[in-house]
């Protein structure tokens, strides 16, 4: 799961290398300091010479300050290797999630996008640190524990034959066992979460019902679920280190038992005995912190499995070469398109827009408009057939220049937290004050725009709140209109704007951009009646197609529509 | 200061009050752990005799005997560790699961008005979040302070058998250990602020990002994206470099604090054992004594740290649950069919009447004077722009909130007076934003009505257009939603939630909004069934689609908190007021 990671970790091999080293520094003196002592014990008192003794004192506290300084810088640099690590590897899956096409989107959802740039990041990037710091202190340690009590008694240290690779199945085990507890009480944990999340935004619901206690029981059920992964896996953990201390205290036994009588036999000496004593907890007890790096290391599996997810999903849309696109004109050729079940959403739709015309789509409920319209820009691709613009299928263009040209304004009204000029210039980068007024116009947005005192300049708040949803719209609208696209999409772009003001836009698109092809879906009749051509969808198909008169004539579902805003549409 | 630390103490009764449920495992594991940190006290007195006079006098015996009695010793107190460690892990999770379980019944109780005022990132944070610091404060703090004491304490005592003047210098750096642990606390929790700063803007930029990203792509912004978020990312990146710096330092220094303090002390030891203060066996026992004596220094203060932040949590947590629930009791009862008051039964008809209702949210009035009735069979709509009040008048039918004055009657009795529970099972509501739960379709459905059949799951789902598309779902009824049912478009959950707002089969039926993602035709269609299902039974409509609401028997346009006008369809539009001007689209609805 990791391995996918390391490339990441690449830039910071220098300042990992520095902790490493400044780590391994630290264990060395650390473990020197004891060597000191001894010798400070034996020579400096032994010879009641005070001169040696305070200059091996200075000398330990000499080490005592480089293993200080050790210290520090290992956890200097190695901050700085993981806090860039982790922009690193944010920024990488921003990135790449721009590029995603809309199905890769939908497939992820937002909301898992979020949590996988933010807490996923910070997870691996904690896991992978103590783990690095942990591994090298804890390998450095008893490399040098084991090599300094083998030179003390090479007899004495053949236990460690038995004991470690004892020890290390011991870990083994534990690990292997503690790590699958760890996965179920992430999945019972996200769904408690799940529950909770859901409870709350449905609070209303459940109050109007009257299913209180159908959430409560729900969510004991789940609470209690957690209760027992955790306390399994946490159990489970909580054995390690009563464990690891078994098996130094079954050495400290040995020694002195064995070694015991080795000194009694004259075999060897008590100093050397003491000495053995220090380093074998010190071997042990770094075992133990390596076990528990590699179960940080797991549990952060499931985060560092969630980011490889993102970056692997490779945007299933290709570019195209072209960079010409001269006119307007749409063509869809038996298009057929399914969002990947069996069923087909799109079938078999074919018709031609002429540069300059307007086509309007009208249709109940899942009949597939939006995703009509979305074909064009390459939100999505075709499943089958093709969609043509300006004559060249859509997929032979650069994606930036198709979507330059083709311009599509969504049904949900997103503005950006900024003033209108930086929202606006979205659609245009660089374009000046006058071609911004200019799209506010043709969009019906300068009305309102002009007004504001601070004009161009106000500042929307996120999501545009400070202004009502007509004139969200109209915004959005303009912004799409300051690029200057050759095929405007309008998917019920407009439903919360008044009519009047529809109309007026309406009216001003045609006029003013005789050469833009202009595509609308509404749900008002009204809004369409105009159109050179009438698309009327039904699951799917095109059931009928015309002007307004012909279809009024022709087409009961048309007809049946028209009698529903009957009004509306006179 | 004091009114914190008063604080933090009322949260640790609190916590107490759940960790004492477990009274018997509470009890069983303070023994072990005492018993945990005598056995490491003693060990090393045990061990002393036996590579001081045992071993170099040849005593085999002896020897032998003290090995068993260390073994026992020693195997006693892995055991103890065990327990304790094993017991506390269930005590925590019995405490956080008890403190969950509370809090999600309170927050079930809670009157909508306390929960609208906050996100649900606030409640949820209590869940995931406080829960998670009360947990490692319980599991560890608890254990690790005791045994902390007990072993400084019995530590420290030695020492001063020892030698009170090398003690002395030892403990002036204890102390330095102690003030560093303060200092390195007190700045790592500034630039840890910072860093919270710092991620805050920096997740709000990924959130607008993310969920505004189809636009991103359809305006081709994505490079400017980058780059705003590159901006983010680095600041957060320097300030978390100290945050991060300052908190990892602590250990590096206290273990070098640690070492320094040998040196001196030792040397110091070592001089004064020349000079025949003391003598050198009492320096070796020292040496071992201090080197345990700084680690309960560094565990207590970063159990206090646990301790800290778990309080914080838990305060969040006790104001949630000091929170006054809904008033849920009252005088009037439903039982079979009719309401049972003081003065005798009158037939639950579900006929509402408003009576010069006036409501305001904090400062600003909300609703002024609404008066109106609504008698079973009729169908009454609500229209106006947003923010006039529409919702506000259902959320007081079903007392989400309270009204500030005037009366709500339901069959001529106020409703304050009717049991809560009674007064809502008159309800049933398709809500503005349609929320459905993670189950299957017809778990979704049932929710209105928990004793209906699948026979019925269908007939709602006809009479809700829904039958149509759901039966064409792969797994039909038994599809499972994921997600909000973010897998079906905005007017089929819609459909869903109709088709469980139609099975409860309440006397009052409330539309907020109900067909805005519908189209006209399907909602046309729903229109034509529920008419005939709605036939003696009250229906309260708002709609944004004026003609959603053509065919209500009475009207009430709205505007600001006041019904402008009144009547119906045609009436109004013979007035050539506001709803004619609505009407023919002169205004547009904000």
């Amino acid at each position: 799961m990791y391995r996918k990671l390391i490339p990441y970790l690449k830039p910071y091999w220098g300042r990992i290398a520095g902790s490493s080293l400044c780590s391994v520094l630290e264990a060395v003196f650390e473990l020197t300091i004891p060597l000191l002592l001894a010798a400070m014990l034996d020579r400096g008192i032994g010879t009641g010479n005070i001169g040696l003794t305070l200059r091996l004192g200075g000398l330990m506290l000499a080490l005592a300050l480089l293993v200080f300084s050790c210290g520090v810088g290992s956890v200097f640099l190695a901050t700085r290797a993981g806090t860039g690590f982790s922009a690193d590897l944010r920024a990488a899956q921003f990135r790449h999630i721009q590029r995603f096409s809309f199905r890769n989107l939908e497939q992820f959802g937002s909301a898992s996008l979020i949590t996988r740039l933010t807490g996923d990041v910070s997870a691996v990037q904690t896991a992978v640190f103590q783990c690095v710091k942990q591994v090298v202190r804890a390998s450095s340690m008893v490399l040098v524990a084991a090599v300094m009590s083998v030179r003390l008694s090479p007899r004495l240290s053949s236990m460690y034959l038995i004991l470690i690779p004892g020890l290390a199945l011991f870990l083994i085990a534990l690990v292997l066992s503690v790590r699958s507890c760890y996965r179920d009480l992430q999945e019972a944990t996200d769904g408690l979460n799940l529950v909770t999340e859901e409870n709350l935004t449905a609070i209303r619901t459940v109050k109007v019902f009257g299913r209180e206690a159908r959430q409560q029981s729900l969510f004991e059920q789940v609470s209690g679920r957690v209760y027992a992964a955790a306390d399994r896996a946490y159990g489970r953990s909580a054995m390690g280190a009563p464990g690891v201390t078994v098996f130094t205290y079954a050495a400290m036994l040995t020694l002195l038992g064995w070694g015991g009588f080795l000194v009694i036999r004259g075999e060897a000496t008590v100093g050397v005995l003491a000495g053995f004593i220090t380093y074998i907890s010190q071997v042990f007890n770094q075992m133990f912190s390596l076990s528990n790096a590699i179960l940080i290391l797991n549990r952060s599996m499931v985060s560092a499995q969630r980011i490889n997810a993102v970056l692997d999903t490779e945007p299933d849309m290709e570019d195209g070469m072209e960079t010409e696109l001269r006119s307007g004109s749409v063509a869809f050729r038996e298009v057929s398109f399914s969002y990947g079940g069996s069923m087909p959403v799109l079938r078999q739709v074919s018709f031609q827009a002429e540069s300059g015309q307007t086509i309007g789509i009208v249709g109940g409920t899942g009949s597939a408009k939006s995703t009509l319209v979305q074909l064009i820009p390459r939100l999505y691709d075709v499943t089958d057939g093709a969609v043509e613009v300006d004559g060249r299928d859509v997929r032979r263009y650069r994606m930036d220049v198709l979507r330059r040209n083709v311009a599509i304004v969504l049904q949900d009204s997103t503005l950006f937290s900024g003033t209108i000029r930086e929202n606006l210039q979205w659609g245009a980068p660089g374009a000046s004050d006058e071609d911004l007024a200019e799209a506010c116009r043709q969009a019906g947005a300068w009305e309102f725009v002009s007004r504001f005192p601070e004009g161009l300049d106000t500042v929307l708040g996120q999501g545009g709140v400070n202004l009502s949803g007509g004139q969200r719209q109209r915004l959005c609208i303009a912004r799409a209109l300051a690029g200057k696209p050759k095929v405007l999409i309008l998917d019920d772009a407009a439903s919360a704007v008044d009519t009047a003001t529809e109309a007026e836009i309406r009216r001003s698109l045609r006029q003013d951009l005789p050469g833009v092809t202009k595509i609308i879906i509404s749900q008002r009749i009204r809004s369409v009646r105009d159109a050179d051509q009438i698309l009327v969808l039904d699951r799917g198909a095109i059931a009928d197609r015309g002007t307004h008169e012909s279809l009024y004539r022709s087409s009961e579902i048309y007809r049946q529509m028209c009698r529903s805003q009957k009004e509306e549409a006179e | 200061m004091k009114q914190k630390n008063a604080s933090v103490w009322k949260a640790v009764r609190f916590l107490l009050g759940y960790v004492l449920r477990n009274r018997a495992l509470a009890v069983i594991c303070t023994v072990c752990v005492v018993l945990n940190s005598l056995c490491g006290i003693a060990a090393p007195y045990l061990l002393r005799p036996i590579i001081n006079d045992y071993i170099p006098a040849g005593a085999a015996g002896k020897l032998v005997r003290a090995v068993i009695l260390l073994g026992g010793i020693y195997l006693l107190g892995v055991l103890s560790a065990w327990v304790s460690a094993r017991l506390m892990i269930r005590i925590s999770q019995k405490t956080t699961r008890d403190i969950r379980n509370d809090l999600f019944a309170r927050i079930q109780t809670l009157p909508v008005s306390s929960l609208d005022g906050k996100t649900h990132g606030d409640f949820m944070s209590c869940f995931t979040g406080d829960i998670e610091t009360i947990n490692d404060a319980v599991n560890t703090a608890l254990n690790n302070i005791l045994s902390g004491i007990i072993t400084f304490v019995g530590v420290v005592t030695m020492m001063l058998l020892i030698s009170p003047l090398l003690c002395l210098i030892s403990a002036c750096f204890l102390a330095a250990m102690y003030s560093l642990v303060r200092f390195s606390g007190s700045r790592s929790r500034f630039y840890f602020q910072r860093q919270q700063k710092q991620l805050g803007a920096l997740n709000g930029y990924i959130q607008e990002i993310i969920s505004g990203l189809k636009v991103v792509k359809v305006t081709g912004h994505e490079a400017q994206a980058v780059e705003g978020f590159q901006s983010h990312n680095r600041g957060l990146t320097e300030s978390a470099n100290a945050a991060q710096t300052f908190a990892g330092i602590l250990m590096p220094a206290l273990g070098g604090t640690a070492s320094i303090n040998t040196a001196v002390s030792l040397c110091a030891g070592a001089v004064f054992v020349i000079l025949g203060w003391i003598d050198l066996g009492s320096l070796v026992a020292y040496s071992q004594y201090l080197s345990q004596a700084g680690r309960p220094v560094a565990t207590i203060s970063n159990q206090w740290n646990l301790i800290l932040a778990a309080t914080a949590g838990t305060e969040r947590i006790m104001e949630v649950l000091s929170q006054e629930p809904e008033p849920v009791s009252g005088s009037v009862t439903l039982s079979e069919g009719s309401w049972r008051t003081d003065s005798g039964s009158v037939a639950c008809r579900g006929a509402v009447e408003f009576r010069n209702v006036s409501f305001s949210y904090g400062e600003t009035e909300v609703l002024h004077d609404i008066s109106f009735t609504a008698e079973p069979g009729q169908k009454i709509a609500l229209v106006g722009s947003t923010g006039a009040g529409k919702t506000t008048i259902l959320s007081l039918l079903t007392r989400f909130y309270e009204p500030c004055g005037g009366q709500i009657l339901l069959d001529g009795i106020p409703a304050g007076d009717i049991r809560l529970a009674d007064l809502r099972s008159c309800f049933g509501a398709v809500l503005q934003d349609t929320h459905l739960f993670t189950d299957t379709v017809r778990e979704n459905i049932r929710f209105g009505d928990p004793e209906a059949d699948d026979a019925a799951v269908v007939r709602a789902a006809e009479l809700a257009s829904a039958d149509f598309f759901l039966s064409h779902l792969p797994e039909g009824y038994d599809s499972m939603l994921s997600g909000d049912g973010g897998n079906l478009s905005a007017g089929q959950r819609q459909l869903i939630a109709i088709a469980r707002g139609i099975i409860a089969g309440r006397p009052v039926l409330l539309l907020d909004e109900a067909t805005a993602s519908v189209d006209t035709w399907t909602e046309h269609q729903i229109e034509q069934g529920m008419d005939r299902l709605m036939e003696g039974r009250t229906v309260l409509i708002i709609a944004h689609r004026l003609s959603t609401v053509r065919n209500a028997d009475c009207i009430l346009v709205l505007e600001q908190g006041r019904i402008l006008e009144r009547g119906t369809h045609q009436e109004l539009l013979d007035r050539k007021g506001r709803y004619y001007d609505l009407y023919t689209g002169a205004v547009e609805l904000s």
